[in-house]
């Protein structure tokens, strides 16, 4: 299906493009949201990648999944925009007000969607790179190999990173600012 | 440990879905059609301009002329001779240009709303301008027509 959609897309039929997009730009948008903390940027970035990913189309290689190849483009472009970035503009403490924001007004499942909207802010607190790996693996799915090619680097780096990642979102889990009652992963000690 | 990574790895998966901007699908097609638009497409453009401008300046003069000169229409209309060498004169050139003009006025647009084939562009122009010439070169005809 998906298969057939890229083949489409190479020929150049722009309702392919079009259904790619519906496929993906939630996804990649809310990567892109969760990680800049700015809607208008994650909107460009979004953008970008995928113009950069059709055009490029016929660089890419049908063997390997195209999600993975997607992400691929977006994470250069996100980590593109925040080294971009002034260094006086945190990215930590505004704690992913956008995403905490989009979080909110999703629709309401009783406690559950409560302690979705502190995993949003704690998730919001790490440092980019360990924000997405924690994204990109739990979120969207992604293999150690798959992970591997979307962030460039070896799966030994991979693992090693994903493990500081779960620590330091445990930390954020758990640290006091968080009312205690409030964590229903509150046994994660 | 393994309890506290899969709730980790649960709580994130159950992060809500962020729907994208209503108007990306769009942006990103209209943006991979800019970067698709030949160099000279502004050109394209003004020529399609050019089309159009001259298309509605001939039907606008058509229509003036018309109305201007209706009493004349109708008395040549009574005299055959005169309305033969009229129509010899300048009037067929007039036919062959107002529904040029029409054509162009008609089909601008949509060459304006995509990218303008330079060929089609290019014979259209050259139509206008040869249509014009020959019917400016028969005004003096027409001139002498009604002397």
């Amino acid at each position: 299906m998906e298969a057939e959609l890229i083949e489409r897309c190479l020929g150049g039929d722009e309702n392919a493009l079009g259904e790619v997009i519906g496929l993906y730009q939630d996804r990649l948008y809310a990567f892109g949201l969760r990680l800049l903390k700015n809607p208008q940027d994650a909107e460009d970035a979004a953008q970008d990648a995928f113009v950069r990913a059709f055009r490029g189309l016929a660089s890419y290689d049908k063997s390997r999944p195209f999600r993975t190849w997607l992400f691929t483009i977006m994470h250069n472009r996100c980590m593109d925009l925040l080294r971009a970035r002034r260094p006086d503009i945190s990215i930590d403490e505004e704690a992913g007000a956008a995403a905490a924001d989009a979080a909110a007004s999703a629709p309401d499942h009783g406690p559950l969607a409560f302690e979705t909207a502190l995993v949003e802010k704690a998730l919001a607190g790490l440092p980019p790179i360990y924000a997405e790996i924690l994204l990109l693996q739990y979120k969207e799915d992604l293999d150690g190999a798959g992970l591997a090619e979307v962030l460039g680097v070896p799966e030994g780096t991979v693992k090693a990173r994903l493990s500081r990642a779960r620590a330091m979102m445990r930390e954020k889990l758990l640290q006091p600012s968080v009312p205690a009652d409030r964590i229903t992963c509150g046994d994660l000690k | 440990m393994k309890d506290r990574e899969d709730r980790i790895a649960a709580a994130i998966a159950a992060l809500p879905e962020i729907k994208a901007p209503a108007g990306l699908r769009l942006a990103v097609l209209a943006a991979l059609r800019r970067q698709e638009a030949p160099w000279y497409l502004p050109a394209l453009r003004g020529a399609a301009v050019l089309l159009a401008a001259w298309g509605a300046a001939v039907l606008a003069a058509g229509a003036f002329w018309a109305m201007t000169n209706a009493g004349e229409l109708a008395a040549l209309a009574a005299d055959p001779g005169s309305l033969v060498m009229t129509l010899k004169a300048w009037a067929l050139g007039a036919l062959t240009l107002l529904p040029k003009a029409w054509d162009i006025a008609v089909s601008v647009p949509g060459l304006l709303a995509d990218n303008p084939p330079p060929l089609t562009l290019l014979a259209e122009l050259t139509a206008a301008a040869a249509l014009t010439t020959a019917w400016l070169s028969r005004v003096p005809s027409r001139d002498a027509a009604r002397n």
